[in-house]
């Protein structure tokens, strides 16, 4: 970069940051080092300080007031500061636009500063702090952290990615989360903190199918991505979001209807998240920000679960172990037996007597696994975030510039992981600030590291050490008595001890991710209502994971045995699977280009007509390498391997069986590009701030494959209108002065790189048996494949009541998904058993809500509340795909859905009760039936019973603050009502499946089950029968007497603030401090169901509480 | 920082070559077949073309017995413990049966390939290799659809072939449209027609290194399997002879190991083209010492001399003392082979010959095999006094040595159409299950997922 910019350097009182920085970083090239130079070379940038004390001013007289001082001149319409108050202002030393800002922040005014002229223009914002402005001094701006923390202010400039719009004059579908919402929560990630803030987004906790993690506005496609788009400032952030540090976050925009998002195209279907970035402020003194907090997290509850109790496990082993079912284990001499068979296999051979055996049984049920689990396998997480940032501007610059560190310590005893974080953002105005050159850097180093191979146990008796605390073998592949002699000493040990591969870390993941993202973009105002901006991102990635097996680990010294042999004469053994360690590493790497050359045309006519709009040219090439390989042998202190002394295609006996295997040399490389050529163009119309009418149109090409060039691309258009009725002559309506109406229609696209219109191929790695390179059919030709559209209408009123006590905001949507991407089961004959194509029409509808209420609101106590109300629901509107039987209803309506029904419908077999042998029935024909073969291949959907959604059709959130002083309480509460879920219980299959697993044992309802006739009467829950039949099974799990309501209330969390704010408590030493302590996971405060389950988790073990003590400063 | 720099020239560059830069593969590892050496690497893939024969031909045939009741409750897989009690019900809503599906997936393979190859205009240089694979992919189509028919149909007879229900005839790779059923005669027919196709473009002679590979030998040889099991035993021995005047190696199973667990090596001498079944059903009918679910029908065992060299080859005993199927001529690989080997081809000649009476040319015939299974100096040549008592010695020994290969379900639907009378019994925790001669049960169902979605009609059992 051109030394240009270093001139404005001044004494530089940040020095030492900068020394810090480059101590730490000395990795981090050239380049981040002249940025930061750039940056900090302006920190100091004069600016000139204002101190004003006046008494009871008009607004226009501040106006003045202030330009007088620093030598601006003032321009706006008199008539848009009409009611606003006399007030009084008291200024000391701030910058001018603190104080204008100061004086802004209690009424309907945004502010611009061009060229020395301060120009005030109206309603950029809607303004929901609804203060009496003559009852308060103007607090210097070093404040608004505390304030707008404590009241509901946000900055409502939404940014769509390629604009920034005044929510005032959209027309679209926005939610807004400001920095201030979105620090309430504390956590490394950026999406987990819009849980329970953002209307319309649901965070899927039970999912099946194809459910993203996160989606806004129920669902608009079947099996095409799901995945909202995430643009980090200016593009799509194509890295894992887990990297971000939310610190860095100033808000987060949500574009959920056509007009807001399509201009995204054809990756907006599933709606749009916009990430904006810190920036700065122009004419603000150095702010030096420290963020520190210490976050604690409970141990998982290991109780959570139902299962057998030990003795009841071990009489289902006895039975089994009548039944003949470990006869193949124990007849071949070296397959895994549990301890208890092992004990009834002395008692069979007499070497034992009953009353020897049934204390050894007695003395194995006395024993909990999951107290070891607790024990020795987690512990309490704990992570630590430090957060240390600068940010200003001078008249002509403003930069931000960041270092973040973070360190958490997982529940799982080993693993553990820390990110650092920097972020530097600077902004330059030249050349009479007609150019503006925006450079940014964001670099980001992951570590994580895992434990390779987690332990599980087979049978609830386990015990993994002694009274001493020693690791215990126990019996895995192979049976302990088998381990215990073979090979008569001349093979490694072939023990498999949890604790030790726990304690000696012998098997771990690492993984590193080194990401950095450049920005650069000039914005050049070519004449005065036409700007012209270039926009380019680089985008660069690798990732590195290395699985480190070492050679005392369980996994290694099996893989070496099992391929040992030993020579009968000589005793001499070969080792083809050679000793040492077994190295599997990843690497990844990606970069991407992303560009936009855009024009802006800006424009007033006759004072009444504002027309404002852009069209742009967009470009984004993402290429990705991966390259894989497994070292064995592999010696650390010299870095040599032995895989020269591998033949892949050498057939091996396995020591104990004879069973033949190769020792696979794995070694490869894949590789991705993504490319996308858009044009676009995006306009509004606003007449007299009365009546805005709104459009845009976007063509996105891609380089799909197997797709002739015209049909790699997509149109798709958006148009809006909106009515500010409030602002009519004819409106008089004095307890709503403020109200919108908006209407919105258009169309986004989906896009499923996975399909194709010819036939594709995938290579599969390491070839045939005769080491042919092999080509596996990944997709059937599909000559009429189309993308999927999403056809999008939204209905939304914004009103505010006098004095802004009650603002809003409701919204009705409808979203009808076109052509969409569907899985149907096709006749096996065909050589596919499922077909991918454009299938399925969808129809979605839902209603956000949005109520923000200001209960109280006195000087010294605030209290206000915000209702968030969602109602969604969806419906497959056709389906032209073939359904199966009603037995792949039951278990997964998603992959097909019916007709009529949600996606996430829940489908069961009508229960008709257990007949006199304790078996389950359901309807065959419309007759209680047993015939299980026949109802599950039932093609009769009628003969089902449906369950209800999945997921909730009504969700939303209450959230309180409020403040006292200095104090301020918050807390949120989220409810999901009226959906389902279907539990677990007593399932014979597993229960007897004989090989040990957590499934077999962790199991609901195993007293309730039918012992003897009569017990239908009273009980649901099926007898027992050897062998199991899982057709009979699954009548029962399916049923519908298994589905439970997961409709419930939750608190989700609670933060405490304590802000000593300078002016009142002397002699401290930062201008804000904000001290907070949160918790979160507190749990459910009611739910529908009485069973023991948290309709959140109902298969896993729920997410433990946690709780942080942290504070902000501002120096 | 230097990419700024690349900005403009990256614009300049993509606007100037906007074709190339939408026409990138948007993964590496997809490949969108256009050359023969993308085709050939569709038909090697062997773990569907090569590895698709029903595995219900061997968990139902009377090779082997189950070693406890218990052992059989505990079978995986609905088909495996029921086809071996022949239950009218095999699959009990066993869903994604491979026995069909594997077959026709493969067949779709070869559609496709056929399809790509008709495509490209052959040259000079690469007419060999393009004549080749479209050879390749017919005599494929031909061995799948018969693995099939055998499975799935009743034993052919000229008689009622044209009214009783075959295969659905898949020749196209669209995967819109859905067959019935064809008649037997309708699928023996396309059988044939692509068989006869190919063994003017198959690679003349047996790839020593990759049996996986189709050449005219196994055209002929597969020619004289499906002969012999339509009963057209003229047209059997000619095809039989015909393999045999082009490859007639006989491994000596004396320079085989007596004790290696896998005895025969992948690209064995004898063998003609490398198949096996299907690769589930692992508890039965997989080749290693560890299955103790099942041993050797002790009846056949039985029927093994001391010297016989196949005896100590083919059969292993485990640590319980079972005795087990040690590794076949599918080398290292688990499954029962079921490819086609000059041992079959030789069984097939001295049957065909012992039925027209050519009694000193069957025992030749029989013999030439059967010494190079004995013991060195021990092998004392079979003799007959007529024609059936020779016929009856072969078809002995056909049993004898084509154990585990998926052949013995077909040999029994043919030979009890022609009134051999062999009942199948088997006895499980006190209850006796007879298989008679002739019974419907002798055809598989149909799965339930392929008449559910294309309604074809189900085999009455």
């Amino acid at each position: 970069m051109s030394p240009l910019f270093i001139e404005t350097s001044e004494k530089c009182n940040t020095k030492y940051i900068f020394m810090y920085f480059k101590k730490e970083f000395t990795l981090l090239q050239k380049t981040l080092l002249i940025l930061v130079i750039l940056i900090l070379s302006s920190i100091a940038a004069f600016s000139q300080k204002i101190t004003i004390n006046e008494r009871k001013i008009s607004f226009e007289k501040a106006i003045q007031l202030i330009s007088s001082k620093v030598g601006y001149g003032y321009m706006f319409d008199p008539k848009i500061t009409l009611g606003t108050s006399i007030f009084n202002l008291k200024l000391k030393n701030v910058t001018v636009n603190q104080a204008i800002e100061s004086i802004l922040q209690y009424l309907p005014l945004s502010y611009r500063i061009e060229d020395e002229v301060i120009f005030i223009d109206p309603s950029d914002r809607v303004w929901t702090k609804a203060t009496n402005p003559s009852a308060k001094e103007a607090a210097p701006v070093a404040d608004a952290n505390k304030l707008s923390g404590a009241i509901l202010n946000e900055v409502n400039i939404v940014s769509t990615g390629y604009q920034r719009i005044p929510k005032e004059r959209a027309t679209g579908s926005f939610v807004l989360i400001d920095s201030v919402l979105f620090n309430r929560r504390n956590g490394r990630n950026v999406l987990d903190r819009l849980d329970g803030v953002a209307s319309g987004l649901t965070f899927n906790k039970n999912t099946i199918g194809n459910t993203p993690a996160i989606s806004i506005r129920d669902r608009s496609t079947i099996s095409a991505n799901t995945n909202p788009l995430i643009i980090l400032d200016n593009f799509p952030y194509d890295g894992d979001l887990t990297n971000i540090n939310p610190q860095d976050v100033k808000s987060i925009t949500i574009l959920k209807d056509a007009a807001s998002a399509s201009i995204w195209g054809v990756r907006a279907g599933n709606g749009v998240i916009v990430i904006t970035t810190k920036d700065g402020t122009f004419n603000q003194s150095p702010l030096i920000n420290l963020n520190v907090n210490y976050t604690i997290g409970a141990k998982p509850d290991q109780y959570y679960k139902s299962q057998l109790t030990n003795k009841e496990f071990i009489d289902n082993e006895q039975l089994l172990f009548n039944k003949g079912k470990f006869e193949p284990n124990i007849s071949n001499g070296y397959g895994s037996l549990s301890p208890a068979v092992e004990i009834m296999l002395l008692s069979r051979k007499n070497l034992i007597t009953e009353a020897r055996k049934s204390a050894m049984l007695d003395s194995l049920a006395n024993h909990d696994n999951r107290a070891d689990l607790d024990k020795y396998f987690y512990r309490k997480s704990v992570s630590q975030q430090y957060q240390l940032s600068a940010e200003g501007g001078g008249k002509h610059n403003k930069y931000y510039l960041s270092f973040g560190y973070d360190k958490d310590l997982a529940n799982n005893v080993t693993n553990s992981a820390d990110r650092i974080t920097v972020n530097a953002n600077n902004t330059l105005l030249l050349f009479k600030s007609k150019l503006e050159l925006v450079t940014g850097i964001m670099l980001i180093s992951n570590n994580n590291k895992m434990r390779g191979s987690g332990y599980q146990p087979l049978y609830p008796y386990e015990n993994v050490a002694d009274q001493a605390g020693n690791a215990l073998a126990l019996s895995r592949d192979l049976r302990l008595a088998y381990v215990d002699t073979a090979g008569a000493g001349r093979l490694l040990d072939w023990h498999y001890r949890p604790l030790d591969e726990l304690r000696e870390e012998s098997h771990l993941w690492y993984s590193k991710i080194t990401t950095y993202r450049v920005n650069m973009a000039l914005n050049y105002k070519i004449i005065n209502n036409l700007r012209f901006s270039v926009n380019y991102t680089y985008d660069k990635g690798t990732n590195e994971n290395r699985e480190i097996t070492a050679q005392n680990s369980y996994y290694a010294r099996n893989l070496i045995n099992s391929f040992s042999q030993i020579d009968e004469t000589s005793g001499n053994v070969k080792r083809p699977f050679p000793l040492g360690d077994i190295v599997n590493s990843t690497e990844g790497t990606y970069h991407a280009h992303y560009g936009r050359a855009q024009l802006n045309y800006q424009t007033q006519i006759a004072s009444k007509n504002d027309i404002n709009t852009i069209a742009g040219y967009e470009v984004k090439d993402y290429q990705s390498s991966d390259s894989y390989y497994t070292l064995y042998g592999y010696n650390e202190a010299t870095a040599t391997n032995l895989n020269a002394t591998i033949n892949p295609l050498q057939d091996l006996p396995k020591y104990y069986n004879g069973e033949i295997t190769r020792i696979p040399l794995t070694i490869g490389n894949n590789g991705s590009v993504d490319r996308y050529l858009s044009y676009y163009a995006n306009g509004s119309y606003a007449y007299d701030r009365r009546y805005i009418l709104s459009g845009s149109v976007r063509r996105d090409e891609s380089n799909l494959f197997g797709v002739s060039s015209n049909q790699k691309g997509v149109p798709l258009w958006s148009t809006g209108f909106a009515w500010n009725i409030s602002q009519e002559k004819f409106y008089h309506f004095s307890a709503l002065p403020y109200l919108k109406l908006r209407v919105t229609y258009g169309y986004n696209g989906n896009v499923d790189k996975s399909t194709s219109a010819y036939l594709t191929t995938q290579s599969v790695a390491g070839g045939n048996l005769w080491g042919q390179p092999i080509l596996q059919i990944k997709n059937p030709p599909n000559p009429s494949l189309r993308w999927e559209k999403v056809k999008n209408i939204n209905f939304g009123f914004d009103f505010g009541s006098s004095q802004n006590r009650i603002t809003g905001s409701l919204e009705y949507w409808i979203k009808n998904g076109i052509d969409l991407i569907g899985f149907s089961p096709i006749a096996p004959q065909t050589g596919v058993s499922v077909f991918k194509g454009n299938s399925a029409d969808m129809l979605s509808k839902g209603i956000d809500i949005t109520f923000k209420v200001l209960n109280l609101n006195r000087t010294a106590i605030q209290w206000s509340t915000v209702y968030l109300f969602n109602y969604n629901t969806d419906k497959i509107t056709s389906y032209k795909g073939k359904r199966g039987g009603n037995s792949t209803v039951v278990s997964g309506n998603y992959i097909n859905p019916l007709e009529g029904f949600s996606y996430y419908s829940i489908f069961s077999y009508k229960w008709m009760g257990l007949d006199t042998a304790g078996n389950p029935q359901s309807i065959l024909n419309g007759v209680t039936s047993k015939d299980y073969t026949n109802i599950r291949s039932s093609k009769n959907p009628a003969e089902l019973v449906y369950s209800g959604k999945q997921t909730p059709t009504y969700f939303g959130s209450v959230r309180n603050t409020l403040s006292y002083k200095s104090w301020e309480l918050s807390f949120n509460i989220i409810y999901k009502f009226k959906y389902n879920f279907r539990r677990t219980s007593l399932n014979n299959t597993l229960l007897y499946q004989g090989n040990g697993s957590v499934a077999s044992y962790q199991q609901d309802d195993y007293n309730m089950r039918w012992k003897k006739r009569g017990d239908e009467l009273t009980t649901n829950v099926p007898a027992l029968i050897y062998p199991a039949k899982s057709i009979r099974d699954d009548i029962y799990t399916f049923s519908d007497i298994l589905i439970e309501k997961a409709d419930h209330i939750r608190l989700q969390d609670i933060r405490i603030d304590y802000q000593p704010v300078k002016n009142r408590i002397k002699n401290l030493p930062f201008p804000a401090l904000d001290i907070y302590l949160y918790a979160s996971n507190l749990g459910i405060l009611w739910k529908a169901t009485k069973k023991k389950i948290d309709p959140d988790y109902p298969y896993g073990i729920p997410a433990p509480g946690i709780i942080s003590l942290g504070f902000k400063a501002t120096f | 920082m230097k990419y700024l720099y690349l900005f403009p020239i990256f614009i300049i560059a993509i606007s100037g070559c906007k074709k190339d830069f939408l026409d990138a593969k948007p993964n590496t590892n997809i490949v969108s077949p256009t050359s023969l050496d993308e085709y050939q690497a569709m038909l090697e893939n062997v773990d569907y073309l090569n590895r698709a024969t029903p595995a219900l031909l061997q968990t139902s045939s009377d090779d082997y017995v189950f070693t406890s009741y218990g052992a059989w409750q505990g079978t995986v897989f609905n088909a495996e413990r029921n086809s071996y009690i022949w239950a009218k019900d095999l699959y009990e809503g066993q869903r994604d049966v491979k026995d069909w599906n594997i077959g026709y997936s493969s067949i779709f393979i070869c559609n496709n390939v056929l399809e790509g190859l008709d495509k490209l205009k052959n040259t000079d240089i690469n007419k060999r290799q393009g004549n080749n694979l479209k050879g390749w992919a017919l005599f494929m189509r031909s061995y799948l659809l018969y693995d099939l028919v055998r499975s799935f149909s009743p034993a052919y007879d000229i008689q009622t072939s044209s009214i009783e229900l075959g295969m659905p005839i898949r020749l196209k790779s669209g995967i819109d449209k859905v067959e019935q059923r064809s008649s037997v005669e309708q699928t023996y027919n396309q059988i044939f027609s692509d068989l006869s196709q190919s063994v003017s473009l198959l690679q003349p002679g047996i790839s020593s290194t990759n049996k996986e590979r189709p050449s005219k030998v196994a055209a002929m040889a597969l020619y004289a399997r499906i002969y012999l099991s339509m009963r057209n035993y003229p047209q059997a021995e000619r095809y039989a002879d015909s393999t045999l005047n082009l490859y007639h190696t006989l491994l000596d199973y004396n320079t085989l190991s007596l004790t290696e667990k896998a005895p025969f090596s992948l690209n064995n001498l004898e063998t003609i083209l490398h198949t096996t079944v299907i690769t589930n059903y692992y508890n039965t009918i997989q080749t290693i010492e560890a299955i103790t679910a099942v041993t050797i029908n002790p009846e056949l065992y039985n029927l093994y001399e001391n010297n016989d060299l196949r005896k100590h080859i083919y059969f292993g005993t485990n640590i319980s003392g079972r005795l087990f199927m040690k590794f076949g001529y599918s080398g290292s690989y688990p499954m029962p082979f079921t490819g086609l080997a000059t041992d079959e081809i030789y069984l097939i000649k001295a049957e065909c010959q012992a039925r027209r009476n050519e009694v000193q040319g069957a025992l030749i015939t029989i013999n030439t095999l059967l010494g190079n299974r004995y013991k060195t100096g021990t092998f004392i040549p079979l003799t007959a006094i007529d024609a059936t008592d020779a016929l009856n010695k072969i078809l002995t020994e056909r049993r004898k040595e084509l154990i585990w290969r998926s052949l013995r379900w077909t040999d029994l639907k043919r030979l009890n159409k022609e009134g051999a009378a062999i009942f199948l019994s088997r006895e499980l925790n006190g209850t006796r299950y007879t298989l008679f001669p002739n019974d419907p049960k002798y055809v598989f169902p149909i799965p339930d997922e392929e008449r559910e979605l294309s309604g074809i009609r189900q085999n009455e059992r």
